[in-house]
């Protein structure tokens, strides 16, 4: 009876896992499309940082449009540099720049639409990263027709 | 563009099937099929890690010439096939009306992934770690100097990351003429593809056709798997080989040295395709020893680890004597320091356990090793011990990482654990469930009697 019971369960667990991937597979599709694609078109809206990049890229116009992600790159300003150049040289969209690695000499802060470097930190603010997608994803649809 | 990527695939699964049916190992069925598609990437992984250890181009022709030559030694050998008793498709082959509804349930699913992946579905990792070497690869004919360097220009894409997965979408932008990242999450949704039908057909043959179909449509369904796939990581590469090395490994009836060279391949698609396939190889063959201390079960792991060394040692050896290590792996951390850090991961074990579509699979994993542990089946328990481990040994490499612990958690967790999710799924069903007599059979029932059998128990 006993294992009669843990069979019944195992076949309900089965069941609600279907339906509960379903629910989730159908919810995020209808919400983001599906999987949630990275967002298109984003770019340095402030900053010097944003303007040397914007220099070295040669995109200023469309460094304008957009909004912020965030990169943690090697970390000296040169590094930055460097890398961004090399980012830039392999990515078909207009800019991208990277939010990932998180190194200890470098704090960066998305504020009111805004990206800022500093050297003085120790870690990301919290939700940093579901902050930036959703926030470029917004960006994205409201440049959409 | 599309379509010379898309097809470029073909000579890949023609050079694993010419190779498999030269050595004799090929089984029928889906799981050959699968098997075929595994050995071409390893074979383009293996022969392009080196060249650009070497700082050549990727290879090229000399797959197709590998191709060739693996064609005509199977032509000469004919070499029979190995085993039919997990062959099949994702058709059913009996009448019964639920199962039906199932699986075309679940090849709509698969359909819809696949189709979806045409379209340009890259997430964030596999855009800038996994495709970014890949398009270097298609751009640069091969990786500059500098992308080794750490720090350096691409550090940020993990430099110390096994390459095939990158060569597989440099291959397809090769023959594409592009580097279209749609190609690149076609990819991933294959390993959807590969998923399912492992699963099915190893699970067809032991249980009721009912639980199959329900397992294989809830694996199709959980996103923390496809999602990374589509979006083109090499999680999902993990989880694959993980699976593949458990039904090989713990198929006692079909225990042969083909079986585990079929294993030691798919130790060898980890180790290829990311830092913790390496992890996984050695969890296998430390697994073996502690679970099968008697007669050839040993010998045959510690064959089949054989194959993922002699094929990803280079790149291992190579990339560590440049100074290229694991940064997540950060050293033993402060004694001080490690309740709060236990504590924080067993909190997000936890949150992840009651997380969305969580929860049943981690119930079904704690009723399927309750029945395991009653159960005297040794070979059934290697594969537990497995899986168990590996999970242990992810704890442990965030018990001990350098990195921030909460931004590690809560960025990874999820994916690495999907790891573990279709051989725990395997596992747990084949435990709970009793082989079923007419399972694979073409007049298989509903789950319903084995349940009316059940309480005489």
């Amino acid at each position: 009876m006993f294992l009669f019971r843990v069979r019944q369960a195992a076949v309900l667990s089965l069941c609600l896992w279907s339906l509960l991937g379903l629910v989730h597979t159908s919810f995020s599709f209808i919400r983001t499309g599906f999987p949630p694609n990275r967002p298109p078109a984003v770019g340095i809206k402030t900053g010097a940082l944003a303007e040397e990049v914007a220099l070295l890229s040669g995109l200023v116009g469309q460094i304008d449009q957009g909004r912020v992600l965030i990169l943690l790159p090697p970390a000296t300003d040169s590094g930055l540099v460097v890398f961004l150049r090399y980012q830039l040289a392999y990515i078909d969209y207009p800019v991208r720049v990277f939010a990932r690695r998180l190194r200890q000499d470098i704090r960066t802060e998305v504020a009111n639409e805004e990206l800022v470097v500093t050297r003085t930190g120790t870690a990301f603010p919290p939700g940093w990263q579901e902050t930036a997608r959703r926030d470029s994803f917004a960006a994205y649809r409201r440049t959409r027709p | 563009m599309m379509l010379p990527g898309v097809l470029s695939l073909l000579p890949l699964w023609a050079l694993g099937f010419a190779a498999q049916r030269a050595l004799g190992i090929r089984q029928r069925g889906a799981r050959g099929v699968v098997l075929d598609y595994v050995i071409g990437y390893l074979a383009l992984g293996v022969m392009g890690s080196i060249s650009v250890l070497l700082g050549a181009a990727p290879p090229l022709w000399w797959i197709y010439a590998l191709v060739l030559v693996a064609s005509a030694i199977a032509w000469m050998r004919r070499a029979p096939v190995a085993s039919a008793l997990a062959g099949g498709s994702l058709s059913p082959q009996h009448h019964d009306v639920y199962v039906r509804v199932i699986a075309g349930a679940t090849i709509m699913v698969l359909l819809f992934l696949v189709g979806t992946a045409l379209t340009d579905r890259l997430i964030w990792d596999g855009w800038a770690i996994w495709t970014l070497r890949a398009r270097i690869l298609f751009f640069e004919n091969g990786l500059p100097p500098d992308a080794f360097l750490k720090p350096g220009p691409y550090e940020f894409a993990h430099p110390e990351y096994p390459l095939a997965l990158p060569l597989l979408d440099w291959w397809m932008f090769r023959h594409a003429g592009a580097s279209l990242p749609a190609l690149a999450s076609f990819a991933g949704s294959l390993w959807i593809v590969a998923l399912a039908l492992l699963v099915w057909t190893h699970l067809k043959a032991r249980v009721a056709p009912m639980i199959a179909s329900l397992a294989v449509l809830g694996l199709v369904l959980f996103r923390p798997i496809t999602e990374y796939a589509v979006g083109g990581t090499a999680d999902v590469i993990i989880a694959v080989a993980m699976l593949g090395v458990v039904i090989e490994l713990t198929s006692a009836e079909e225990a042969s040295a083909a079986a585990s060279v079929r294993a030691g391949c798919f130790l060898a698609l980890a180790v290829l395709s990311k830092n913790e396939g390496f992890a996984l190889a050695i969890i296998a063959v430390f697994s073996a020893a502690v679970i099968q201390p008697l007669g050839g079960f040993r010998a045959r792991v510690i064959a089949a680890f054989a194959i993922p060394v002699a094929m990803g040692g280079a790149w291992y050896l190579v990339t560590r004597t440049w100074g290229l290590d694991v940064e997540q792996v950060g050293g033993l951390p402060p004694v001080a320091s490690l309740p709060e850090r236990v504590m924080t991961i067993t909190g997000a074990f936890s949150r992840l356990a009651s997380y969305r579509s969580w929860p049943p699979i981690f119930l079904l994993a704690l009723l399927g090793a309750f029945s395991a542990a009653r159960s005297s089946n040794r070979t059934d328990r290697f594969g537990w011990v497995l899986v168990v481990s590996y999970l242990l040994v992810l704890a442990g490499v965030y018990l001990s990482t350098s990195q921030d612990l909460v931004w590690l958690l809560r960025t990874s967790l999820e994916r690495v654990v999907s790891h573990a999710v279709p051989a725990l799924l395997v596992l747990s069903v084949c435990a709970i469930f009793p082989a079923h007599p007419a399972a694979g059979a073409a007049n298989s029932r509903s789950l319903s009697p084995s349940f009316r059998s059940a309480p005489g128990e």
